[in-house]
This record gives structure tokens, sequence and C-alpha cells, in this order.
């Protein structure tokens, strides 16, 4: 029981990490229906402008603490940030009219020329990530501990959640996103200056990227330029599972992804906690389409 | 026992009663029409007839056999051909391409016949070939068989859509609006032409159509629909003078 | 006499031309072994090994990304997938040639290791079809992507085929004559469908789905077939594949690999045969020629360089250099 518990919340903090990266997919979807395959790369610049951050600007000798931390969180949201907002602007702002497929090839090319281009600007080799937070572990009796880094994700997440879940509920802002999701035409012609809220849509999605990029980079310490890669499939995997382009969706599909994955290498191996993200994919693909919060309906051939 | 029949058929989606109740009887070798002001479920006939919707209830039949929960293509089979409202051709395809298209489900060349261009294969292109190349002389347009699709003036493509749904060798065809956006020069020449083919063929022809003109001129029956329901049946005459007819068409159309 | 069916004939024309090519290429002795299915030994031939490498993986390129297109180009299916029917074949190759017909000649070796390959390929391929061509769109991609991936990562743990370290010390007889008729085959069979019936009602469906189910093509079935015909040849070229290199690693089978096949599509031009060919055989040639850069510089240019061409054309040109037009040689008319 205990090693639920355990599981629980490791698995609880990584589904967070991945619900940050998978709200910007489900964000992006909603209002250019584009699967943003460049999103894991973003999230990967979020980590290593952390990691230069850290090194470069903050002068050496600072001891950990959470303000650090908030502060390279912050730095890095505005790094991932701005890369979101060029790629919108120079990759797929041109191509708003085109068919589907350019986009995506296009969304697939970003994606591969941040990959390699980070190992040439980067370095291909693994960089430990600066120990920016203190690490405590705290037990919580029977075995069971919860550390510092994990803390600071649950809280970090909630209150970005929050953040976003008011933005997007609660202001004009997140009423024209939510507009154009539906009908980009119709939010045209009712004169919602779609180009302003696609970009700002686009910021606020990379920034999430950007700061679980950081958190990541906490809890996994080794990174290299290729780590978008899979944690970034991953979200995308939840975003589906939730149902694409359903805020809510997007963090109930991380969490359980978080958890199934963690459950499955605790339990059963973790030779194949990579290919349980497939699996889901495929099931909910074949089965249904529109994910478990099911927003958009999927036309059938 | 009529050819094509469609018993109390219903059609609803989530509250909205596109069509209500719709009897239709259809006897072979006559050419029908279907008329109503717009929005009035006509197109949405077509596509119950043709499989792209079930109906919520009622009945479809050709020949006694029902097509409910058929798809498109088993009905296509079956054959009935059918146009479209808003063109939807092949554009890419060369206009004698779009026609040989709809010969694929009677070829039986297989992939060994294809892939080895065997006796057999060429055989059957060129079958099609000139079957296809007919039905293009039938609506005078053999001239442009190696034109993309694409690139025809919109009359052009009018009457390709008919040619190519006569590569099905259909038994009844649905013609949904033929003559809209022709100039009169055209609509007559069309008319004719619907005519001409229906009588040809000794098929049986549903068309609907805004143009009032073509309709009273060639329909030999003519049923109107408003707001999903029938409201009258009979011939031209008939219809002209039926008094919920006038009221639903006042003040719209020619 | 009867005249010899036009197809035969010109199998049997480049089956002479490739043995010729063989010969010429890789050493002017007469060997059993340098016929059709097996490397030369000595090198005494016109051009260096290197260039004879890199003329094999042009070889194989053009067959994947002849049998991606009649998926995409002609079917308009977008699929992500083709990395993994690849990877079936080369494995199933690979271990049949290995395990069950260790001592046979080479010959029995490429046509049983190539025949079994395709058809365990098209097998799953078969089930995959069925299940996901429902779908449609970015949905097809993402189903067939996740497939893919999970046929590598099974791959993967299969110690039997080298789990992580890889597949060593098979035969290798997959030469430049036998790759070079596989195209030409490929390539033959693919126009010849796209010409007849089954290409119509492909381009039928890519251009009007409704329409062409109007017109009593079955979409699903097509769809089907084309997916089938698709992952076999894919599989093929896997066998050829694990021949030539005589290792195989699943790092090799990602979907970087399906992308590359992508972008040889996209960048020939989507609709287009010919397309196809210029777009393996420009991102065959591109990353060899810039291993010289690489060579000076000490920096490995070529993913950056396909990955920025990829983006320039998608917004530039996006319908490819070929558009939708064929060289005369492949043109239907």
């Amino acid at each position: 029981m205990n090693d639920f518990i355990q599981h629980t919340i490791n698995g609880l903090a990584l589904g967070s990490i991945y619900a940050l990266v998978a709200l910007g997919y489900t964000m992006v979807f909603g209002v250019l229906q584009l699967i943003n395959f460049a999103h894991g790369e973003i999230f990967m610049i979020g980590a290593f402008t952390g990691l230069y951050f850290t090194r470069y600007v903050l002068p050496a000798g600072t001891e950990p603490s959470i303000g650090v931390t908030l502060m390279v969180v912050v730095a890095a949201m505005i790094g991932s940030a701005v890369l979101g907002v060029i790629i919108e602007k120079f990759a797929y702002r041109p191509l708003r009219k085109a068919p589907r497929i350019n986009i995506l090839i296009t969304a697939i090319g970003v994606s591969l020329l941040l990959q390699y281009g980070g190992q040439l600007i980067f370095g291909a080799s693994p960089q430990f990530f600066p120990k920016i937070l203190p690490r405590e572990n705290i037990d919580l009796g029977g075995d069971i501990f919860l550390d510092t880094n994990q803390i600071t994700i649950f809280l970090l997440s909630f209150v970005l959640m929050v953040i976003l879940q008011y933005l997007v509920f609660k202001t004009q802002f997140g009423r024209s996103m939510r507009a154009i999701s539906h009908s980009l035409e119709t939010a045209n012609v009712i004169g919602i200056n779609v180009n302003k809220v696609i970009f700002i849509t686009f910021i606020i999605g990379s920034a999430l990227a950007g700061a679980a990029g950081v958190l990541y980079g906490v809890a996994y310490p080794k990174i290299d330029p290729l780590l978008g890669l899979l944690p970034g499939l991953k979200a995308f995997i939840a975003a589906v599972l939730g149902g694409i382009g359903n805020i809510t969706g997007a963090v109930i599909g991380a969490v359980l992804l978080g958890l199934s994955e963690t459950y499955v290498a605790g339990y059963i191996s973790s030779t194949y906690r990579d290919a349980l993200a497939f699996v889901i994919l495929i099931l909910v693909l074949l089965l249904r389409p529109g994910g478990l919060l099911g927003s958009k309906k999927i036309e059938k051939v | 026992m009529a050819f094509l029949e469609v018993e109390n058929m219903s059609l609803e989606f989530g509250g909205v009663k596109a069509c209500q109740n719709v009897t239709l009887k259809l006897e072979p070798g006559i050419l029908y029409g279907l008329i109503g002001p717009n929005g009035a479920g006509k197109s949405t006939i077509f596509n119950v007839l043709t499989g792209i919707y079930p109906p919520t209830r009622g009945d479809v039949k050709l020949a006694g056999e029902s097509l409910v929960g058929k798809k498109p293509f088993e009905i296509a089979q079956k054959g009935i051909g059918r146009t479209f409202q808003n063109i939807r051709l092949f554009k890419e395809l060369t206009v004698l391409e779009n026609v040989m298209s709809a010969f694929y489900s009677s070829s039986h060349s297989s992939m060994v016949d294809m892939v080895f261009e065997t006796k057999n294969f060429h055989a059957e292109e060129e079958e099609v070939r000139k079957k296809s190349m007919e039905l293009l002389k039938v609506m005078g347009i053999e001239d442009l068989a190696a034109v993309p699709a694409g690139g025809l003036p919109y009359g052009k493509q009018r009457k390709l859509e008919i040619a190519r749904a006569l590569g099905l060798n259909p038994k009844l065809l649905l013609l949904d609006e033929p003559a809209a956006g022709l100039n009169p020069t055209e609509t007559r020449e069309l008319t004719d032409l619907i005519r001409k083919i229906q009588k040809d063929r000794n098929i049986t022809v549903l068309l609907i159509e805004h143009d009032m003109g073509l309709v009273m001129k060639i329909c030999e029956k003519i049923y109107v629909l408003v707001q999903g329901q029938l409201v009258c049946e009979g011939t031209a005459d008939v219809v002209q003078n039926d008094k919920r007819v006038i009221e639903a068409y006042l003040g719209v159309d020619e | 006499m009867k005249m010899m069916n036009k197809t035969i004939l010109i199998i049997l024309i480049f089956f002479i031309a490739a043995l010729a090519l063989n010969f010429v290429m890789g050493g002017f002795a007469f060997d059993m072994n340098l016929l059709l299915y097996a490397k030369p030994t000595r090198w005494q031939g016109l051009i260096s090994p290197y260039y004879y490498a890199v003329l094999v993986i042009l070889g194989i390129n053009i067959v994947l990304s002849v049998s991606l297109a009649l998926l995409n180009g002609f079917t308009g299916l977008f699929t992500m997938g083709h990395a993994g029917f690849m990877a079936i074949g080369a494995y199933t190759s690979a271990s049949i040639v290995m395990f069950l017909l260790p001592t046979a000649p080479f010959f029995v070796q490429m046509i049983v290791g190539s025949l079994c390959a395709g058809t365990i390929a098209a097998l799953i391929g078969f089930l995959i079809g069925v299940s996901s061509l429902r779908l449609n769109g970015d949905y097809l991609g993402m189903v067939t992507l996740g497939f893919s991936e999970i046929i590598r990562i099974m791959l993967l743990n299969i110690d039997a085929v080298g789990g992580a370290r890889g597949m060593t010390d098979i035969p290798q007889y997959s030469n430049l004559g036998s790759v070079l008729l596989l195209a030409v085959i490929v390539v033959l069979v693919i126009k010849r469908i796209r010409d007849g019936r089954l290409g119509r009602a492909m381009l039928a469906i890519k251009e009007n789905e409704m329409a062409a189910n109007m017109m009593g093509i079955n979409p699903l079935a097509i769809k089907v077939k084309a997916f089938v015909i698709s992952s076999f040849i894919a599989g093929v070229a896997g066998s050829f594949f694990a021949h030539s290199e005589g290792y195989l690693s699943t790092q090799t089978f990602t979907f970087v690999k399906s992308f590359e096949v992508i972008a040889m599509n996209v960048i020939g031009g989507l609709g287009s045969l010919s397309g196809a060919i210029l777009g393996a055989g420009i991102l065959t040639v591109l990353p060899e020629a810039l291993r010289k850069v690489q060579d000076i510089t000490g920096i490995d240019l070529r993913m950056i360089i396909y990955a920025l061409t990829m983006i320039l054309i998608m917004i530039l040109r996006p319908q490819g250099l070929m558009g939708n037009r064929e060289w005369k040689w492949l043109s239907s008319k």
C-alpha cells in the first residue's frame, strides 16, 4: 500500500509536468487546429534557458532557494515564450490558409530544426541542470517520501493552472480564444483580432512549457537537446487522451498518463513504460477519438 | 410495387426535423421533379436516398429491396446515380477520367492484370474508355476529354457531373439542381438534353430544381416539399394551381 | 511466334542491365558471386566503394519514396508510420535468412527473404489499416506514428534479434544491381497501378471521397488496398536495406526515418511519381554532399539542412519541385 502511495505521488508529479506541456498543445490545437510538433522543443528550450540563465546570469555561488528557482522559472518562461512567438510568426502564420498537411510538415520540420540546432548550439552531450532548489526529502512515514522537487512541482503547476483557468474562463481574451476555437471565420467576422489572440495563445502555451522545462530539469538533472522528443510526444498523447482542444481534458489526461506510466514502471516493468503512451494513443484514436472529454466532433469518414 | 419507394421517411438531427413522413413512389421510366423553397429538405432526401444519412424513421426501397443502412457506394452499385448541388468533380483528373472512375465497380481486371498490362487489362480499359467517350458525346463535351476537370467552365462542369453519374449505368438518376447558375440558353439546352437522356435510356429521373420553367416543361410528375413535408404531388397543372404550393412560393423564385 | 508480354520484356532488359552494371561497377572479373545477388568483393570497377554504397542507398530510398507516394500522394492518406513497415521487413528478412536459411544460396535467400518481409509487413499493414483507416487527416498520422513506435519498441525488446545491441552479421547480398532492379520493378508496378482503374479510384478518393463513394467506389476498401501494397513494398525495401548494411539497429527506424521519406515526397511534389523519385534523389545526395562540409567543419549540418529545406519548401513552394507533373516516360497519357 505504501508503495502505491509513493507511486501515486511520483505519478502526480510527473503528470503535473506533462500537464503544463499538454496545455500548450491543446490550446494551440484549439485555435489553429494544428498539432504543434515543435512544442516539445519549446519545453526543451525552457530547460536550457533555465540552465544558461543560472550559469551565466545569476552570480556565481548563489545559494539554491525557492526565490532562485522562481527567478529561473520566470526566465525560462520568457525564453520559451519568445521562441514560441517566433515560430508562430515565421513558420505558421504564412501557412494559415494552406492545406493541413503543409503546416503539419512545417511543424515537424521546425521540431527537427530545433532538436538538431540545439545539438549544434548546446552540444549533443547531456549537461547537468544546476541545483537551484534546496533538496530535502520529507518522510511521511511508512517509507513514503515527498521531496522538495515534487512540492515545487505541485505548487507551481497548481498556481499556473489556476491563473490559466482564470485567463481562459474569466477574461475577454479567454472568450476570444474559445470563440476562435469554435470557428475562426466567425471570430474574424465579429471583430476579434485573430492574429493577436493566436499570438497570445502561443505566448501562454509556450511559457507554461518553459516552466515545465525547468521543473523537469530540477527533477531529472541530466538534460540534452533531444529531451523534448519523448516527453513532448507523451504530453501530446495526454492532451489527446483528455480530448484535444479541451483545457480541462489536457490536465486530466496528463495526470492519468503520469500515474499510469509510473504504475506500469513500478509494478510491471520499465521497458514497456514508453510503449504505454503509444498504446493509449492508439486506443483513444481508434475507440474514442474525441478523448475523455470529447470536445471536437471527429467526423467519421 | 413502384420502382423506388420512400415510405413515411423522417429524418431528425438533434431536434431539427429535416424530413417528416415523406412518401414518394417513383415508377420506372418517368421523369419526376422535386421542388420547394430553399431549405425545404430536398437535398436531404437525396442524401437519405444515397445512403449518406440513415433515416430516423421509415424506409427506402429500390425494387422492393430496402436501402436503409447500406453505404453510399453499395447504393451506387445498385444503380442509383447522383449529381451534386455544389459540384463535386475530381478536379485534378481529366474529364474522361472523371467519367471512367464511375466504371470502377463494374470492372473486373485484377491487380495482376493491371501490373502486367495483360490483354485482359487492355481490353477492359479500351471498353471503359469507349463507353466514357460516348457519354461525353451525349453531353456534348467530348472535345474536352483530356482537360483537367477543374479547368472547365461552370456550365460544362455541370454536364460532366451528369456524364459521370451516367457511367454507373444507373436505373435511377438523381439530379440536384443541374441548371443552377446556368444562363437561359444553357438551361434550355440542358432541359432538352435531360429529357433526351431519360427517354433514350428509359431510366427514372428525379430532378431537384428551382427553375420552374425547366421543371414544368419536362417533369411528368412533381413533388412539392415545404419545410421537410410533402404538401402536394401531381402533374405540372395540378401543382401550379395548388393553393398551398402558391402560398409557399409567394415572393420566392422566378 | 507470340509477342512476349511487354512487361516481362522490360524487366528482362533491366535484369541484364543490372547484371552488366554490377559487373562494370564492381569489378571486371566475372565471378558467379558478382551476379545479381552479392556484393563485389574486389573493387576493380568504375566507381569507388563509397559511391557504390550511396547508389545502393539511393535505390532503396527510391523504393521507400514511391511506396509512400502511393499512399500519400495518390490516395491522400497522410501517414507517419512508414519506418515501422521498413523495420518489420528488415528484421523479418534478416531473421529468416539467418535462422532458417543460413546455408542456402544467395539467390534463394534474397527471394525468400524479401517475399517474407513484404508479406509480413503487408499482413500487419492490413491489420493496422483496417482498424485505423476510418480516421483521417492528422489523426491517421498520429495513429500510424503510434503503431510504428510500438513496433520499434517491441523489436527493441526481442533479444533474439539483438535487442538494444542490434542485429549483426547479416548476409550482405544486396548489391547495386539487385537494388536498382528492385527500384525499376517497383516504379513500374506503381505506375501501372496508378494508370489503371485502382489508381483512378485512389485519386478519386483523394480528390473527393464523398463523390467517389457516390460513384460506387468503396473508400475503406481502396484505402486498405493502398495501405497494404505500400506496406508490402516498404517491407521489401527494409529487407534489401538489412542485407545491404549487414547490421540492423532499431534506432534507424524511428519517426525521423518516416519523416525523411515524407520529406522526399514533399520536396519532389506530393502527387507525382517522378517527384517521389526526384525527392529521393535529392535527399540521398544532399546529405552525402554535405558530408564534405561536415568533414571540414566538424559539424553535422545535415539534419538541420534537411529540416530547413522542408520548412522553406512548405512555405515557398508547397507543391514541391514537380508539383503534379510527371516526366515523359512516367506519364500516363
